[in-house]
């Protein structure tokens, strides 16, 4: 899950802090996230997901599918 | 909408602002009462202004929670909880230690400095693990 959000973020080629400029979080909100330390919210998982144009499954792995 | 920075940059304004305002009518108090020995109407009056600032800082904080993006809130949320208990703890225990042994005595009003250093050894500890 983790490795998929610092994947999207370098694609596009932005840095952690810009990511968190466009998303309205910290800096060490996104580093959390990257790093698997922190489960976002549904309304930042979807922010997220709609600013690389994916579904949010794509980006974060739910673990209550069989 | 303010940034993550603007938002902490506010927080951090704020706290330092109330914890000079809080140092400076505390120790001015401090001295008036030494100086002058008012009455109790006087006295009362200074505690009271000596208490404010508190406010101030508690509202810092809740609009720093309210502002802050979900993973810092969390944190601080955290990490205020355990400031809490921490000082409880010394409250009570020290608090017990006085009735029923010779410990010296710490002022009630006291509790306030050792909540923000609580509260700042908590956060070490919490960037520490990280």
């Amino acid at each position: 899950m983790k490795q998929v959000l610092k994947e999207l973020r370098t694609e596009i080629g932005l840095t952690q802090q810009e990511l968190g400029d466009k998303l309205s979080v910290s800096r060490q909100a996104i580093i959390a996230l990257e790093t698997g330390k922190h489960i976002p919210s549904l309304d930042l998982a979807y922010k997220i997901a709609a600013l690389f144009k994916k579904p949010i499954e794509e980006i974060f792995e739910n673990p209550y599918l069989p | 909408m303010k940034t993550a920075k603007q938002v902490q940059n506010d927080y951090t304004k704020g706290i330092i602002l109330y914890a000079l305002l809080y140092a400076a009518i505390l120790f001015a108090s401090i001295y008036a009462i030494n100086k002058f020995n008012p009455n109790n109407f006087v006295k009362i009056f200074l505690a009271l202004m000596t208490s404010l600032p508190i406010g101030g800082t508690i509202l810092v904080f809740l609009n720093y929670i309210k502002n802050a993006d979900e993973f810092i809130r969390a944190q601080v949320v955290e990490v205020f909880v355990k400031a809490t208990g921490v000082t409880f703890f010394i409250a009570t225990f020290w608090g017990f230690m006085e009735n029923y042994t010779a410990i010296s005595n710490i002022d009630f009003y006291m509790t306030y400095p050792i909540f923000w250093a609580c509260f700042g050894l908590m956060q070490g500890i919490k960037k520490v693990r990280a």
